[in-house]
């Protein structure tokens, strides 16, 4: 709307600058046709000795044709000698004859009607001194109805400019609204949560440019959030197991009668989970600072039996508990370069789903292997099985086969996703055999870390 | 906004069309009095010599109203054709022409200066008295080497006519 009373103001005045540049044109055209007349007639008749009505008529004459409507010769106390109109014995005090005699050259022009009028004065000049007045008008209606044409034209064109202008206005405004609600519509829903909502303008044109910048700043936005939510699911996680080990040590303290050299054990089994507690915080702590979530400096050279061990004698209630057979091969241990931490969530994760996933009186094996330069660890139990379709799932985060065993087992749909997170973070490889109701078998490979070899190199 | 700049702009608008239209409405009461303009208009229709109108304190003593009519105009619009010390000396109104003679300052205007002046005291005598020719004459004096000069509305070409045709 602005824009269209602006555009229709500048037009208003290019129309009025046009209208009146046109007519100083026609206007200077006149001025300079009548000025040479009427020059031409004074400079004849100041040649003249006498100024008389008879000898102004006989110059007149000679000069030549006069085209205009009027012509006026006077002399010095202004009566007239010569009228084309054909008055005698009449005193002219027209404006331009007075100025004329007090010896100025005049030359006005009018527009009125679709008619230009045009008065010319000149003093007639003789012997120094002025003699008289040569007076000519023209109402030229000719040219006043070309002005007036040029001029309507003109008032046309602005008239169709203006709204072709304010159609311009009117569609592009539109155009940009609609534009801009899409824009708002896209931060609502974002602002709902939608962060995988895209706003899509197309063209190339400011607009689309701030789509295009926010959807990008969605996309971080989007990414930014999975990582929060990654982060705390895997967090939690993480945190439960430690803490579920040491309930159970305690209550196994509670509940039997120990003698001191196994309380002794188990409580600095509790010390140990307390500590992994502690770094798995001070970890935490580092992810929320925006730290790397893996330092690789703390990765070390371990052999994992002992690691497998500890998992093994952790469970060893839970499993007792479910009447489940624990079976151990740790006969080929090898050297890898890991983090203890990593290496013990692994193992406990694959062997506490073992046990829940197990039916009682089933077995869960837990066996350490070498092939080739590969140090693998294999984990199977005797359980249900996962069905072949969603053997390619498991790994997926909060992916859970059978939900309701889940909720009753107190299952996230993470462990799985979080050790194979883990695996591949340390470098290694995970992959599961499984074969519907006889059980599954988990091998998680990493690179053999020679120390002999690295002690020579 | 959006408003104020409409309405501003209505204002302006509307305030363009009142100046244009506008008229000053002149409350010509009294009689007029011809004299030149200070400023000459050269516009269509434009005249170099215009009526001030004012009433006469003594409306019938004749010559005390021309001679002050010759001390000059009220109003800076307009100049005082005549010399200073011009009197009225005789008035004599025969048919429907009016004889005027007025002292010898006259005498001391000529060419356009004496038509100007004439033409104007032609005009206010014909517009007092309802003369038709006014005969205007100096006492012991030639005006312009002749012994009287007569005017009327046909003798005085004020405004070109010939323009509106």
């Amino acid at each position: 709307m602005t824009c269209a009373i602006i555009t229709g103001l500048v037009l208003l005045l290019l129309n009025i600058y046009c209208s009146k540049y046109s007519r100083e044109l026609f206007f200077q055209s006149k001025q300079s046709t009548m000025t040479a007349q009427a020059t031409l007639a004074a400079s004849e008749l100041g040649n003249a000795d006498v100024l008389t009505t008879a000898s102004v008529a006989a110059i007149i004459n000679r000069v030549g044709s006069n085209d205009t409507d009027r012509l006026i010769v006077t002399d010095i106390s202004g009566k007239i000698l010569y009228d084309s109109l054909g008055s005698s014995e009449v005193y002219a005090l027209l404006p331009q004859v007075i100025r004329a005699l007090e010896g100025y050259d005049l030359f006005t022009s009018s527009y009125a009607n679709r008619v230009i009028h045009s008065q010319v004065a000149i003093p007639i000049i003789s012997y120094n001194s002025i003699s008289g007045c040569v007076y000519m008008m023209d109402a030229d209606s000719e040219q006043g109805y070309l002005l007036a044409s040029l001029q309507y034209v003109i008032l046309t064109i602005s008239i169709v400019m203006e709204i072709f202008l304010l159609l311009f206005a009117l569609f592009y405004s539109n155009r940009f609204s609609r534009r801009m609600r899409k824009i708002m519509t896209s931060m609502r829903i974002i602002q709902e949560g939608d962060y995988t909502h895209k706003v899509s303008l197309g063209g190339h044109d400011e607009l689309s440019i701030l789509g295009r910048e926010f959807d990008h700043l969605t996309e971080r936005l989007y990414t930014s959030e999975n990582k929060r939510r990654q982060f705390v699911s895997d967090a939690s996680h993480e945190l439960k197991t430690p803490l579920a080990s040491i309930k159970l040590l305690t209550d196994s303290i509670l509940q039997y009668d120990m003698d001191p050299e196994t309380t002794k054990e188990f409580v600095q089994d509790i010390g140990n989970e307390a500590e992994r507690l502690n770094r798995m915080t001070l970890k935490l702590l580092a992810l929320t600072k925006g730290e790397q979530i893996v330092d690789e400096n703390e990765a070390e050279i371990i052999y994992m039996a002992p690691t497998i061990n500890r998992v093994v004698k952790m469970l060893s209630a839970i499993a007792q508990e479910n009447k489940i057979t624990l079976r151990l091969d740790l006969r080929q241990d090898s050297p890898v370069l890991i983090q203890e931490d990593d290496l013990y969530q692994i193992a406990y994760n694959l062997a506490e789903n073992a046990i829940k996933y197990n039916v009682p009186g089933g077995t869960l094996t837990v066996s350490l292997h070498r092939q080739e330069d590969l140090a693998i660890l294999r984990v199977s139990d005797t359980g249900m099985g996962i069905p072949p379709d969603a053997i390619s799932h498991v790994f997926e985060r909060f992916y859970r086969v059978d939900k309701a065993r889940a909720r009753q087992t107190g299952g996230s749909g993470l462990g799985l996703a979080i050790v194979r997170s883990m695996v591949e973070r340390n470098g290694g490889e995970i992959s599961l055999q499984s074969t519907l109701g006889k059980g599954t078998t988990f091998t998680v490979s990493f690179p053999l870390f020679d120390i002999e070899e690295e002690v020579e190199a | 906004m959006k408003r104020i700049f409409v309405f501003l702009l209505c204002v302006v608008l509307i305030f363009t069309m009142l100046g244009c239209n506008k008229q000053s409405k002149n409350t010509q009461t009294g009689n007029a009095f011809y004299y030149p303009l200070a400023s000459i208009p050269f516009g269509k229709g434009s005249s170099a010599i215009a009526a001030e109108y004012r009433s006469t304190e003594v409306p019938n003593v004749w010559m005390h109203i021309l001679n002050d009519y010759f001390a000059g105009p009220h109003s800076e619009k307009y100049k005082n054709p005549f010399p200073a010390g011009l009197q009225a000396q005789m008035t004599a109104m025969e048919k429907n022409t009016l004889y005027v003679t007025v002292s010898k300052e006259l005498a001391q205007l000529s060419g356009l200066e004496l038509t100007i002046a004439c033409s104007c005291l032609s005009m206010t005598c014909m517009e007092l008295t309802g003369a038709e020719n006014i005969v205007i004459s100096a006492e012991n004096s030639l005006l312009d080497g002749q012994k009287s000069i007569t005017m009327n509305k046909d003798t005085l070409l004020l405004i070109d006519k010939a323009e509106g045709e």
